[in-house]
């Protein structure tokens, strides 16, 4: 693994982020980006030296790495990557599109007549932006406000914990995410609109099914270059 | 109890000092010892059980991630708290996961872990007591994991996990009746390969252990007492 003066990429926490935050963003890229391999134990006097930590925030990144599924830990051996193969990818955002749907379900039970005109309104917003990160900013925007409709603490937790598999960016690395969230949300906002529930659980389910898709293609060319780069 | 994903973990590896705290932790909230927006005091916490601060901050942070805990690095932790619509929330999530690892069953249970599978709801059926019929039960659940082989899926077993672990069946009166009808309609759905039909079996199936929790909380008063 490259060292810290290596790397141009700052591993310093981000505002709002713990030490052990940024520990486990980072590790998270080098699984995604394939420098970390599937059955390999975490380096964690590695990470710790390129990252510039003690060994402390190590470990308690990897408490939420496991239970994020990116490794599983096997008491007295260390921690141990999972594979990020195509069914972790699937069956990550068959999660998120349950979760979201279940968000939508809870948030028709629970928006005030405000509440789901602010939505409207911030639906409309995603239909402007192209660029990735303004694309990216009105998504989090009516995703995360769908969330808080939802009024469901229980949801934010497990949110909090379904880590996102692209570091970074979505919609940068994944370039056809713009199209694929612009015309799911449109969608669900129709179905919310309708207030029909079952229908915007199916859409949710249905769209993040369409990213999953998308993320192994996308995937398969890093590894692919990344194991390039190691012969 | 049951679908009990975090059981099954703790029964391949011994626990580790940070796991008891978390369960001491879960513990001190479902007795209703520490109610929701209470800090939670780390040193004492420590003194208390006899442990360096690092497996309390440890056990701190996995019970942020499974929603027990509010935890912020410059606020410190906080109770998040049991209410009615956080009970019926968590089992109707954990349905959702559940619901999941059946479809992934269905997809690749050969015939044979179908038919041991089916011998084991078979013997859980018959199990005498409450305390047969939970071990019988978690070697059940910990089946369907293990065929569904998702280290994903498996891993949001962690943050959905059991309310309540150890006494389940004595605590919820109808948990034994619910779980029997639930795997019955799972077991029927597998047979005929409908991954559908197993999905909604296993959500269903949550759906009610949840309200037979929440009833329970609710007679026993941790439910309701804000």
């Amino acid at each position: 693994m490259p060292r810290a003066a290596d790397r141009p990429a700052p591993h310093a926490p981000k505002p709002g982020e713990t030490i052990a935050d940024a520990v486990a963003r980072f590790v998270r890229t080098e699984i995604f980006e394939g420098r970390l391999a599937a059955g390999q134990r975490l380096p964690q006097d590695d990470i710790a030296e390129s990252v510039g930590v003690s060994r402390i925030p190590v470990r308690e990144a990897i408490i939420a790495l496991e239970r994020e599924g990116w490794v599983r830990v096997e008491r007295h051996r260390g921690a141990f990557i999972n594979a990020l193969d195509e069914q972790a990818v699937l069956d990550r955002f068959a999660l998120y599109g349950r979760f979201y749907g279940f968000a939508a379900r809870r948030a028709l039970e629970r928006m005030t007549a405000d509440e789901r005109q602010t939505l409207r309104g911030l639906a409309l917003d995603l239909t402007r932006p192209t660029g990735a990160k303004p694309f990216e900013r009105a998504n989090s925007a009516y995703m995360s406000t769908l969330v808080h409709f939802a009024g469901s603490a229980r949801l934010r937790g497990v949110l909090r914990s379904t880590a996102q598999i692209v570091p970074g960016n979505f919609f940068a690395t994944v370039p056809k995410g713009i199209t694929i969230q612009r015309a799911g949300i449109a969608a669900l906002q129709a179905a919310l609109d309708a207030d029909d529930a079952s229908a915007a659980e199916q859409i949710c389910a249905d769209m993040e099914h369409r990213h999953a898709l998308e993320v192994i293609a996308v995937m398969h060319s890093r590894q692919a270059r990344a194991a390039t780069a190691h012969t | 109890m049951s679908t009990h994903g975090r059981t099954l973990p703790r029964r391949l590896k011994r626990e580790s000092s940070s796991e008891q705290v978390a369960e001491h932790i879960r513990r001190l909230i479902m007795s209703g010892e520490l109610v929701k927006g209470e800090r939670l005091r780390q040193e004492d916490l420590a003194e208390e059980l006899g442990v360096s601060r690092i497996p309390v901050r440890e056990a701190i942070i996995a019970l942020d991630r499974e929603g027990w805990l509010d935890f912020e690095s410059n606020r410190g932790a906080h109770v998040a708290g049991l209410a009615a619509d956080d009970i019926r929330d968590h089992y109707e999530l954990r349905g959702l996961v559940f619901g999941l690892l059946a479809r992934r069953v269905v997809e690749t249970a050969t015939d044979e872990d179908v038919k041991a599978l089916s011998a084991l709801a078979a013997e859980m059926k018959r199990a005498p007591d409450i305390v047969e019929f939970a071990v019988t039960n978690e070697r059940l659940i910990r089946q369907i994991v293990r065929l569904a082989a998702s280290p994903r899926l498996t891993a949001a077993l962690l943050v959905t996990p059991a309310i309540m672990h150890h006494d389940f069946y004595e605590f919820v009166p109808t948990g034994r009746k619910n779980q029997e009808a639930g795997v019955a309609a799972f077991m029927r759905a597998l047979k005929q390969r409908s991954a559908d039909g197993a999905d909604t079996a296993m959500r269903t199936m949550l759906r009610r252990q949840g309200q037979a929790v929440l009833a329970a909380f609710t007679a026993s008063g941790v439910v309701g007492r804000e």
